[in-house]
C-alpha cells in the first residue's frame, strides 16, 4: 500500500472543502518542491515568489479539476508550478527585470552540498551513474521548464531522438520508490 | 496508439511536463483509465520527478506564505495561520465573533469537516508508521534468518551437539563453530529458563583445562554468537551466578560434548 496516495486523498478531499488548515499543510510540504520548479525558470526571487503564491491560489480555486486518474497530485501541482513559472517568464514585467535563465548560463542543479536537506538513500550515486548528458536533459526539461522543441534547438538533437533519449534517462534513473517522500 | 508506443516514444515523460497537444493528451489519458501496465509505467516516473522536485526544493522566504494565508479566496470563512495555532478554543471564540447566525453555521459545519478529516489524517499517518515499523522488523528477521542459513549451511562451521547431562537429561544444546575464524554460535533452545540470578555459561576444555566461552541465557529462535575460541576437545555449559565465574561449577554442569 502506498500510504502517499491515502493521505493524499485525505488532502484533496479538505482541499475541495476550501479547508484552509489543509492549504497551510499543502504548502508546508510542497511549496519547497514546487518553487525549486519556479525558481530555476523565474530567475528573480520576487517575481518567482509572487508565481509561487499564484500557483498555490490556482490549486485552491481549481482543486476540482484535479482528477487522480490522470496522474498524482504532486504531477498536477507541478504541471501548474511549471506553466506559470513560463507564463511569468513572458511577461512584460520580467522581460524588463533583465533576468534570465537562458540556456547557455545553465549550471548543474544536481551539484548541490546542502546537508539539510532529507536524504534518499543511493540518490545521489543514481544521478551521478546517469552522466552528464542526461543531468542535463532532465534539468532542462523538468526543472527549467524547456520544452522538447527548444532544447532540439540549443542542443542540437533531433525532436524525435530526444524525446527517447529524455525516456532514457529517467528509465536509467534507478532510485528506490517505495520510500514515501511528500510527507 | 497503443501503450506500447506510448512508453517508447516519451510520450509519459512529455504528459508529466504537459507540453502534449490537447487531442494528444486525452488520447493518453483515456489510455491511463484502462490499462494498468500504463498506469503503473507513468505512475513510477511522476514519482522519480516528485523525487528530484522534493530532493532538489527551493525554500521560498517565509514572507511567500503569509502573502498566499492572507488571500481573500483564502482567509475568508476562515481563520488565518497564526490564529489556529492557538488551538480549537479560541478558534471558536473566533467562530462565536461571527455575527450572523448563518455564517456561524458554516463555521461549525467546516470545523467537524476540518476535525473528522483531521482525525482521518492522523489516523492514516498512524497505521503508516506502523506499517513502515512491521515492515521493517519483518526485514530485520529476514536478515536475521538469512545469516543463521548462511552458517547451517557453510562447510566452515562444524556442528556439535552437546548432550544433557544427569542434572537434566532432556536438555540439549548445539554448537556452531567455524574454527578457521574461532567463532563460536550456539542454539540455546531447548535449556530451561534460569532465575534471575543466574546466567548460563558457556565452557571450552581444552587439555582438561576449561576456557570461558561467554555468558548467556536460554534463548530461542536465534544464534547466539558466543566468545572466540581457537580450539577445544569439549563444550560444557554449567549454571553459574549471573556475570558468570572465572572456574565452572562442574556439579552444574547441564550438556557436554566432545568436538571431533
Amino acid at each position: 500500500m502506498d500510504s502517499t496516495i491515502e493521505i493524499n486523498a485525505v488532502l484533496v478531499k479538505r482541499l475541495k472543502n476550501q479547508d484552509a488548515t489543509a492549504m497551510d499543510y499543502l504548502y508546508d510540504n510542497y511549496s519547497e518542491a514546487l518553487f525549486g520548479i519556479i525558481n530555476r525558470i523565474v530567475a528573480n526571487q520576487e517575481m518567482a515568489e509572487d508565481t509561487l503564491c499564484e500557483v498555490f491560489l490556482k490549486i485552491w480555486n481549481q482543486i476540482d479539476q484535479y482528477d487522480k486518474t490522470k496522474g498524482t497530485l504532486f504531477t498536477w501541482m507541478y504541471r501548474i508550478a511549471r506553466n506559470k513559472a513560463i507564463d511569468k517568464t513572458r511577461s512584460k514585467d520580467y522581460k524588463s527585470s533583465n533576468k534570465s535563465n537562458d540556456i547557455n548560463n545553465y549550471v548543474d542543479m544536481f551539484v548541490d552540498n546542502s546537508v539539510d536537506k532529507t536524504d534518499y538513500i543511493g540518490l545521489k550515486e543514481a544521478i551521478t551513474a546517469l552522466g552528464e548528458e542526461c543531468k542535463k536533459l532532465i534539468q532542462l526539461n523538468f526543472f527549467m521548464g524547456y520544452s522538447h522543441a527548444e532544447i532540439s534547438k540549443r542542443e542540437n538533437l533531433p525532436l524525435g531522438s530526444l524525446k527517447t533519449k529524455i525516456r532514457k534517462c529517467l528509465s536509467n534513473l534507478k532510485i528506490g520508490l517505495n520510500k514515501d517522500f511528500g510527507q | 496508439m497503443d501503450s506500447k508506443e506510448i512508453i517508447s516514444e516519451g510520450y509519459l515523460e512529455a504528459l508529466i511536463t504537459g507540453e502534449l497537444d490537447e487531442k494528444t493528451t486525452q488520447e493518453i489519458e483515456a489510455q491511463l483509465k484502462v490499462d494498468n501496465d500504463l498506469r503503473s509505467a507513468y505512475y513510477a516516473i511522476e514519482k522519480k520527478i516528485e523525487l528530484l522536485a522534493f530532493r532538489y526544493g527551493i525554500k521560498p522566504s517565509p514572507g511567500a506564505k503569509q502573502q498566499l494565508m492572507e488571500n481573500p479566496s483564502i482567509m475568508n470563512l476562515h481563520m488565518t495561520v497564526g490564529e489556529r495555532e492557538i488551538g480549537g478554543f479560541s478558534w471558536l471564540s473566533v467562530a462565536a465573533s461571527v455575527v450572523t447566525v448563518g455564517s456561524m453555521i458554516i463555521s461549525i459545519y467546516f470545523w467537524n469537516q476540518w476535525q473528522t478529516s483531521d482525525k482521518q489524517l492522523s489516523l492514516l499517518k498512524a497505521e503508516k508508521e506502523v506499517i513502515a515499523n512491521n515492515y521493517q522488523q519483518a526485514n530485520q528477521q529476514l536478515e536475521e534468518v538469512k545469516s543463521d542459513i548462511a552458517v547451517l549451511v557453510s562447510p566452515a562451521f562444524s556442528r556439535l551437539i552437546l548432550q544433557g547431562t544427569d542434572n537434566s537429561p532432556d536438555a540439549q544444546a548445539v554448537i556452531y563453530w567455524n574454527k578457521e575464524e574461532q567463532a563460536v554460535l550456539l542454539n540455546s533452545a531447548s535449556l530451561t529458563a534460569l532465575n534471575e540470578n543466574q546466567q548460563y555459561q558457556l565452557w571450552a576444555l581444552l587439555d582438561g583445562q576449561p576456557i570461558d566461552a561467554g555468558i548467556f541465557d536460554a534463548q530461542s529462535g536465534q544464534f547466539q554468537m558466543m566468545k572466540d575460541i581457537a580450539a577445544a576437545d569439549a563444550f560444557a555449559i554449567t549454571i553459574e551466578p549471573k556475570g558468570g565465574s572465572e572456574n565452572p561449577t562442574l556439579e552444574t554442569m547441564q550438556v557436554y560434548g566432545e568436538s571431533s
